[in-house]
């Protein structure tokens, strides 16, 4: 009888094979056949070797090699205060110690001559497979000491600057296992160290996003004491939304949290964060939370080992001893049994430990592996069908040709309509900003309503008037003749700058009124535009697409419509508010010095003063507001002309850009596509007999994954 | 701002140093050490204050000012009021600026604004206003020494410092820690790493740590006995460079100039802030 188990184990194996030649060599495949053929074949060497894929995640600095040491009980993998794991480092349960690298072409002579060197102070012994491409090497001593030192050349950031002869080495190798006799270690399990995700490298970055679609468990580390921070959510984000994967979270560094913060049960302090994080961002939380400061792990158990002496780890900083604890240390019998004893319990290590370790003995990971397998072959399977389905569709029925061709012919001139419907509305636009006829109103323009709102009333009522009244009331003229009309200086700007607040609030009104009303449009007919282009290879909706895109209204589509406008903000701010701002501060230099004269004759009246002061505070707001003064510069009004001008024209232009390049994107695709079906139309019969098996296939993949995902549990 | 607020100063601050970054880096303690006073609020929690400005009073008793969304005025409060304006787990707040007025301060002339982390997805600017103030502005990127050159944070660095050339410092926080080689080896590469990502000159980095600091004058502080003295003295160095950078901007800052009203003041820098930070959330 043959066992269900082993045959949905062989059948997954030979449809992975399947997929495997398709993505990488079929004409009829048309995605990204790099990726997707070594997803595959490492999707079929995780079915192959039946091992359990745990894989650490998490920012760079983390501590996920630290935490992965100390579950390996020495320090194997390097760990540095800067950025350090640059590969993905495998490790796996083994009786000897030795790393092999598998590498995607031979090594050369002089590469394996540049990693002996590279490890010779370690007297490392290299053995190289008969085709050059596997490397294993081998410590004498076989210390953790002598494996971080040959790991260190191999997976480290600094590695690029320390050992640069490696650079070609590094780049060939595709894995990196480390083998080790660790009690920790079951046989069926790989644990995976990864770089940081937040690294500045977008390759370091990639290589951890691609690993985990292949992994079983996920331990994710955040640094406890920015828990919830938006960087570390769009990781996690992406991690659970990854279907049927268990995923525990540890709260690392611990050891800067204070005692009364560390509440496993999330009630408080950062786990509950992590949780009410968890609930804003509407991420289902069915993780576990662990507290841990892997580094007190560590130092205890190099304490231990006897890999570091009681003085270094008193005098290491990181591991932050409370004076307390230390001064008891000093006083005791057996100092370094205490400290190691202290620093083992603080760093909560061992409840992590114990329940991972539960976790993996009561897992079915065999089942585990066999149902993240299939759910990987469902989905690639389902996907290849789409195009294939597509073609044959057309290439049996020759009058779809001309159906799809009147398609794409309307949908080029669709284009154009939309294109004309931006058109118009920007027209619309330039009518608001420049003044011009909208829907049978006139509209002034930006700067026309400028000039009605900035003029020498409104000016003496809103500026000169207040200013002396604020200068009548309380002491504030005495004050101000007492201080250098200082005072006198900062209220007239300040009832400038209300004044131009004001004006600038409501231009801005009219602004974002017209810049939303166009961007409203414009969003709407590129979505259009988006919806077309995605239904492309589904030609018969392709002619609906308008009438739903409307009928939703939503703005989504038009994701980089969002930027232009936030952009234009950004930039208005970056542009004329320092200018004016200056306008403001140059003004009222103007008046102190011509107050400053007036400073001997402090004895006359209040009304004396006003009527003197009067001309020369009108003076200088219409100066600094409407005039300019002569050889200083330009007045406020002839800035914010420049200003108004420039956002209505960048915003033109950026909606224009937005448009052609949106419009010109689905243009070439409809091409692209009309060339091809005139190929499949010509070589109909050819073209059928050539996908028809491969349709069957992949539908019989297909099916037998669903059923296999349907049945709750694998045999 | 309100007059009674405005009266506490006996001079017009004349130049502002904008304190940005994540939250949780210790924007605010890293003030509360600068101005030697508890003025802010300090939580762990992502608690979003809206912006906060801070000077030096001269009537001898700190001064604690709300201002309410859509209004002018500023309301005098007490302190506990004035650490309670916050907003609580994306609940929103009624007020849109706080100030506080420091007597003591050791800065004369040189005003604080604590802006809200860069997380935060509130506290649009309102309209815009104009920025008398903006060039004399230090912008001052707050992130931690452990994790600075993060990706996100190296965005932020590359957009501000080609927006304020020469006026850009970055703090780098929590510098306790670590051990004192890493520090050293740390801050002595920082230069090197940010000239190649384009970033030259580099702006200065302060490896220091606010929490030491506000230790610093307590005498027989638990905290400062469990960091090793070298950690300590390195710390100590990086704020005291620091605080020098700040005395120095404020010095260079214009002498003949007049000062700024605190609203211009506030509201100019913190538009700025708070279309900076946007942009660092969208890298």
């Amino acid at each position: 009888m043959i066992n269900p188990h082993q045959e949905n184990r062989e059948w997954l194996l030979t449809a992975l094979d399947y997929l495997e030649t398709f993505a990488g060599h079929d004409v009829d495949y048309f995605g990204d056949r790099n990726y997707e053929s070594k997803a595959i074949a490492y999707q079929r060497s995780v079915v192959n070797d039946g091992k359990y894929r745990v894989v650490f995640l998490g920012a760079f600095n983390v501590g996920k090699s630290t935490a992965i040491n100390a579950f390996l009980g020495g320090t194997y993998l390097p760990m540095d205060i800067e950025e350090c794991t640059s590969r993905l480092t495998f490790i796996q349960k083994s009786d000897d110690l030795r790393l092999v690298l598998k590498l995607e072409s031979g090594a050369s002579s002089n590469e394996i001559d540049a990693l002996r060197r590279a490890l010779s102070d370690i007297e490392a012994d290299i053995e190289i497979s008969q085709d050059n491409r596997t490397l294993t090497v081998k410590c004498p001593d076989k210390t953790p000491a002598q494996m971080r030192r040959a790991l260190e050349p191999l997976i480290t950031v600094s590695a690029d600057e320390d050992y640069p002869h490696l650079a070609p080495l590094r780049d060939k190798t595709e894995s990196l296992t480390l083998y080790l006799p660790a009690d920790a270690l079951d046989d069926d399990i790989i644990f995976i160290d990864t770089p940081g995700v937040h690294s500045i490298s977008d390759t370091r970055q990639k290589i951890t996003y691609d690993i985990i679609e292949h992994c079983h468990l996920v331990v994710v580390f955040v640094d406890s004491a920015f828990v919830g921070n938006v960087h570390d959510l769009n990781f996690i984000k992406r991690i659970i939304t990854c279907r049927g994967r268990r995923v525990f979270f540890v709260l690392n560094k611990a050891d800067k949290l204070e005692n009364d913060e560390i509440d496993p049960r999330a009630i408080h302090g950062p786990a509950a964060q992590l949780v009410d994080t968890f609930r804003r961002h509407e991420i289902p939380d069915s993780a576990d939370t662990f507290f841990l400061s892997g580094y007190r792990a560590m130092a205890a158990i190099g304490l231990d080992q006897g890999q570091v002496t009681l003085e270094e780890v008193l005098a290491d900083n990181k591991l932050m001893i409370p004076t307390a604890v230390a001064e008891r240390i000093a006083e005791s019998a057996a100092p370094a049994r205490d400290l190691s004893a202290f620093l083992m319990g603080q760093s909560r290590f061992s409840h992590l430990m114990e329940r991972l370790r539960d976790y993996l003995i009561n897992e079915n990971k065999s089942n585990a592996i066999l149902s993240l397998a299939d759910r990987f072959v469902f989905e690639r399977a389902s996907d290849y069908l789409i195009s294939i389905r597509n073609m044959l569709k057309l290439a049996r029925d020759p009058r779809k040709f001309e159906e799809l061709r009147a398609n794409r012919e309307a949908l080029l001139e669709r284009i154009e309509t939309i294109r004309e419907t931006i058109t118009v509305a920007l027209q619309r636009y330039d009518a608001r900003f420049r003044g011009g006829e909208v829907n049978g109103v006139t509209m002034p323009g930006y700067v026309e309503q400028m000039r009605s709102l900035l003029t020498e009333t409104a000016i003496e009522a809103q500026v000169v008037q207040p200013t002396l009244a604020w200068l009548r009331q309380d002491n504030h003229l005495k004050q101000a003749c007492r201080e250098k009309f200082r005072p006198l200086t900062a209220q007239l700007e300040h009832q400038v700058d209300i004044f131009v607040s004001a004006i600038l609030g409501t231009l801005n009104e009219t602004i974002e009124a017209s810049e939303k009303e166009t961007a409203a449009i414009v969003a709407e007919q590129v979505g259009v535009a988006r919806e077309l282009r995605a239904n492309l290879v589904e030609p018969q909706k392709a002619l609906q697409a308008h009438v739903e895109s409307s009928v939703s209204g939503e703005y989504v589509a038009f994701g980089t419509g969002g930027a232009v406008v936030g952009a234009m903000s950004g930039a208005m701010v970056g542009s004329v508010v320092p200018v004016v701002g200056t306008a403001i501060g140059a003004g009222v230099g103007g008046l102190l010095g011509a107050v400053v004269g007036f400073l001997a004759r402090l004895a006359w009246s209040e009304e004396r003063w006003i009527k003197k002061l009067t001309p020369l505070v009108r003076q200088n707001a219409m100066e600094m507001l409407l005039k300019g003064k002569e050889g200083g510069g330009k007045p406020i009004s002839a800035m914010v002309t420049e200003y108004l001008e420039n956002r209505g024209q960048a915003f033109s232009k950026a909606v224009r850009d937005e448009m052609s390049n949106a419009l010109e994107a689905v243009k070439k695709e409809c091409y692209a596509l009309l060339a091809r079906e005139e190929e499949i139309r010509k070589e109909r019969e050819a073209v059928i007999a050539r996908l028809e098996p491969k349709e069957v296939k992949l539908e019989g993949i297909r099916t037998r994954a669903e059923t296999i995902l349907e049945e709750d549990d694998l045999p | 701002m309100d007059t009674t607020m405005q009266q506490g100063l006996q001079e017009s601050p004349l130049c502002a140093a904008v304190f940005m970054g994540d939250f949780n880096t210790g924007k605010s303690l890293l003030i509360n050490a600068l101005v030697r006073h508890d003025i802010l609020f300090i939580s762990r929690d992502e608690s979003r204050t809206p912006p906060v400005f801070i000077a030096r009073s001269d009537s001898g008793e700190p001064l604690y000012g709300v201002r309410q969304k859509g209004e002018s005025a500023v309301e005098i409060n007490s302190h506990e009021q004035f650490l309670s304006t916050r907003h609580i787990k994306g609940a929103p707040c009624d007020s849109d600026a706080l100030g506080a007025l420091v007597p003591d301060m050791p800065f004369r002339r040189l005003a604080f604004v604590d802006t809200p982390g860069a997380s935060t997805d509130d506290n649009k600017p309102a309209i815009l206003k104009p920025a008398p103030a903006l060039d004399n502005t230090l912008f001052v990127l707050t992130t931690t020494l452990e994790y600075w050159p993060a990706r996100h944070t190296m965005a932020l660095i590359k957009e501000y410092y080609a927006q304020f050339p020469g006026r850009f410092i970055i703090a780098a926080n929590m510098t306790d820690q670590m051990n004192a080689n890493e520090i050293r080896r740390v801050r002595d590469r920082a230069r090197q790493r940010l000239e190649r990502h384009g970033i030259t000159p580099a702006p200065p980095l302060f490896p220091l740590s606010a929490r030491l600091e506000l230790a610093r004058r307590i005498p027989g502080d638990e905290y400062r006995k469990r960091i090793k003295t070298e950690v300590r003295e390195l710390c100590d160095a990086g704020f005291d460079a620091f605080r020098v950078a700040l005395y120095e901007f404020e010095a260079n800052a214009s002498l003949n100039h007049a000062g700024y009203s605190l609203d211009t003041l506030l509201m100019s820098t913190l538009a700025t802030a708070v279309t900076m930070s946007e942009k660092g959330q969208d890298a």
